[in-house]
């Protein structure tokens, strides 16, 4: 006879009233609001960028990137971020690929996919949408910023108000996605994104030869921009600060897509 | 010889690649087509079908009708093809390869008279054994049986006396009948006419259950789903979903066509519906991962999610990106619908997305056709100066190129263009060139 405790009647647990768990408001809130991942941040590529909005761009939320003019590089910022956004998704240990991709909805008919391709962004991970009107474009944004495998979605809707905007907050909140909105117009008024920030684009600092004869051995790889934070959600905004792009996708974490990168000047210059 | 030196000798020549498996599709459909002469019909590959016609000239008038019709038929297809009817499949093909009229017929007992005058390739042998018998001097069939039978097997092998005897039918050669796809349908017919949209996608949805549930058993994911209603009175409604990749999900399908129903006037009275899942795929069940912790149904969300979209927008809106090796910007890329069927991008994607990024610096924003502007340039062959886009003046502030491309003379459309990246004294950048053939100046991009 081996010495086992069996459970009898005598040693057993005397049984305990289920206990109801008691939850305050803030955890059934945080639990409505979705995994764990709905705090995480995003990093724009830029460093300077990042600092600004403390620490990047929130995913679960849709911003505004505001571009009053069409050379303001918003779309390079956004798909900067869109890429990062692709990378997060990535096994941290294994480099195994995740399964999201990046929608780019095309509505002027404008995009030049070779170019995104130079920032880094992987084709096979590249959907581009080009919705027809304006009524489309916005429910495909909606559609999309509620599907957990969207990493992020990049738009640029002509029309947004804040009944629009807390709609598509609501459904970039439900999917976990990050939503990069480009706008063209200059836009006021309230607004639920996340961040609402400016890019005005600002004079290449060149020395111009004589005067009329432009340089023609570069000075056009760095781009410089004035970027004003107009709002930022739990943060005061920054004073407006001046970024430099240079051609190589950003100057975090370049995620070169494996090529000799060899013939491309490749500048770092740190934001200031 | 090579394609470059037939392109050479032939400048106009049109080249296609080979595509056996298309040929194979397309001799399948012609295989079907042929189902209306006889019921047992087999696609020969690459180029030949059979038809087994035995008893069936009555309902034609005659043998020579039925390979006139099908000669005639499968013109009207853009299809060139000779037809043969004989005692054997054997001597049919002989004829139908070898012989100089479009459609023949060899009278029932009389095949050795009708083959005697052809050559001997006519017999499906092979070029060595061929080769011999021209060695020998034998030309024609005829020529063949003069020559004793029972020597034949060890001076060529077994192959040509069992095709001789197969044309002559002293061996019996069957046609294996061809199977034509099964395509699952539901159908329901109504009583009365429905006019109330809701009830008809009521009865819609129940005919999509028990469709998938034909397509499952069979092992089979829906691919397309067409639905016809029927209308009393006026023309039938045709309303096709495509899906992106093979699904089974009945909620998902239902929830495509729905929003495609919604918009059908039933006014008119709906008397009929009918569901025919017109393409499937072989059912692959996607492999779950061993520590996954996904649900099951976010795995095929983007799917759905495309899906949906190209439900609305339509299939060519929803795309993705293909690179293609050419200097001209606007043609270096092109988009691919996901509902084509083609496989995503490999190795090849990667080798060519390398090649874009050694060339030097493309616009994010390219117009779809460059812009005439009004631009200055100090030197002839130097950047602008001074350029006024869409209303407003920009002053030149620095620039970079120029970059010459100089192509597409094979499209009949030359292209000689010198780009320059230019930014302007306010620090917008754009991509523009001057033509070399007109000397004007144009906005292609916009780095944006």
């Amino acid at each position: 006879m081996t010495d086992i405790a069996l459970p009898t009647r005598k040693n057993r647990p005397p049984p305990q009233t289920p206990s109801i768990p008691v939850l305050d408001l803030s955890t059934l809130r945080e639990r409505l609001r979705g995994p764990a991942r709905s705090r995480a941040l995003v990093s724009s590529g830029y460093a300077a960028l990042d600092h600004a909005l403390g620490g990047g761009f929130q995913t679960a939320a849709i911003h505004e990137l505001l571009a009053p003019v069409d050379g303001a590089a918003a779309h390079t910022v956004a798909l900067s971020a869109a890429l990062q956004a692709l990378h997060s998704g990535d096994s941290p240990m294994t480099g195994a690929r995740g399964d999201g991709c990046v929608l780019y909805l095309d509505s002027g008919g404008d995009f030049y996919p070779p170019a995104a391709v130079r920032v880094g962004l992987p084709l096979d991970r590249l959907i581009v949408i080009r919705p027809r009107c304006a009524a489309d474009l916005l429910w495909v944004c909606e559609q999309a910023l509620r599907c957990a495998l969207v990493a992020a979605l990049v738009a640029t809707p002509h029309h947004m108000d804040a009944y629009v905007s807390r709609r598509l907050q609501l459904a970039a909140e439900a999917g976990g996605t990050l939503g990069l909105l480009i706008r063209t117009h200059a836009a006021g008024g309230s607004t639920f994104a996340a961040t609402r920030v400016r890019f005005d684009p600002l004079a290449a600092r060149v020395s111009t030869g004589v005067r009329g004869t432009p340089r023609e051995d570069g000075g056009t790889d760095v781009r410089r921009l004035l970027v004003s934070v107009l709002k930022v959600r739990e943060r005061k905004p920054a004073e407006p600060f001046v970024l430099e792009l240079s051609d190589a996708a950003g100057d975090v974490y370049p995620h070169a897509v494996s090529v000799d990168r060899s013939g491309l000047s490749l500048r770092r210059i740190a934001a200031g | 010889m090579t394609l470059g030196q037939a392109q050479a000798m032939a400048p106009r020549l049109r080249v296609r690649p080979d595509e056996p498996s298309r040929d194979r599709r397309f001799l399948a459909r012609l295989a079907d087509w042929a189902l209306r002469f006889s019921p047992i019909v087999e696609p020969v590959e690459p180029d030949a079908l059979l038809v087994d016609v035995t008893g069936c000239e009555r309902l034609f008038g005659g043998e020579d009708r039925i390979a006139a019709q099908a000669v005639d038929g499968l013109r009207r297809q853009g299809v060139r093809a000779r037809a043969a009817i004989a005692d054997t499949v054997g001597a049919a093909w002989a004829l139908a390869t070898a012989g100089d009229q479009p459609a023949s017929v060899a009278p029932p007992g009389h095949a050795s008279a009708w083959l005697a005058s052809l050559p001997p390739s006519a017999l499906r042998i092979g070029p060595k054994t061929h080769e011999q018998l021209y060695a020998l001097g034998v030309r024609s069939i005829g020529d063949l049986l003069m020559l004793p039978r029972e020597l034949l097997p060890a001076r060529f092998g077994p192959e040509l006396p069992r095709r001789l005897a197969q044309a002559l039918g002293e061996i019996h050669e069957p046609v294996a009948a061809h199977r034509p796809e099964q395509v699952a349908v539901e159908r329901v017919r109504f009583e009365t006419c429905v006019t109330e949209n809701t009830h008809v996608q009521e009865a819609a949805g129940k005919l999509l259950a028990a469709l998938v549930a034909q397509v499952v058993r069979q092992g089979q994911a829906l691919r397309r789903l067409d639905c016809v209603l029927t209308f009393e009175r006026v023309a039938a409604v045709r309303v096709v979903v495509r899906l992106s990749r093979g699904s089974q999900r009945v909620k998902h399908v239902e929830e495509l066509l729905r929003r495609r129903l919604e918009v059908v006037d039933c006014s008119p009275g709906v008397i009929g519906i009918l569901l025919s899942a017109s393409e499937t795929l072989a059912w692959r069940a996607a492999q779950a991962e061993l520590f996954d912790a996904r649900p099951a149904e976010q795995a095929d969300a983007l799917a759905c999610l495309i899906d949906r979209i190209a439900n609305r927008l339509g299939h060519d809106a929803v795309a993705r990106v293909e690179l293609i090796d050419d200097y001209q910007p606007e043609l270096a890329y092109r988009y691919v619908s996901f509902v084509d069927g083609r496989s995503p991008p490999g190795a090849a994607a990667v080798a060519q997305a390398a090649r874009v990024v050694s060339h030097p610096a493309r616009p994010l924003r390219l117009l779809p056709r460059p812009i005439v502007v009004r631009a200055i340039a100090i030197f002839p062959d130097g950047p602008p100066t001074w350029l006024s886009y869409r209303g407003r003046e920009h002053v030149v502030a620095a620039a970079s190129g120029p970059e010459r491309i100089e192509t597409g003379w094979w499209r009949r459309q030359d292209v000689r263009r010198d780009y320059f990246r230019v930014t302007s004294e306010t620090g917008e950048q754009f991509w523009v060139f001057r033509s070399l053939d007109d000397g004007g100046w144009y906005v292609h991009g916009v780095f944006s």
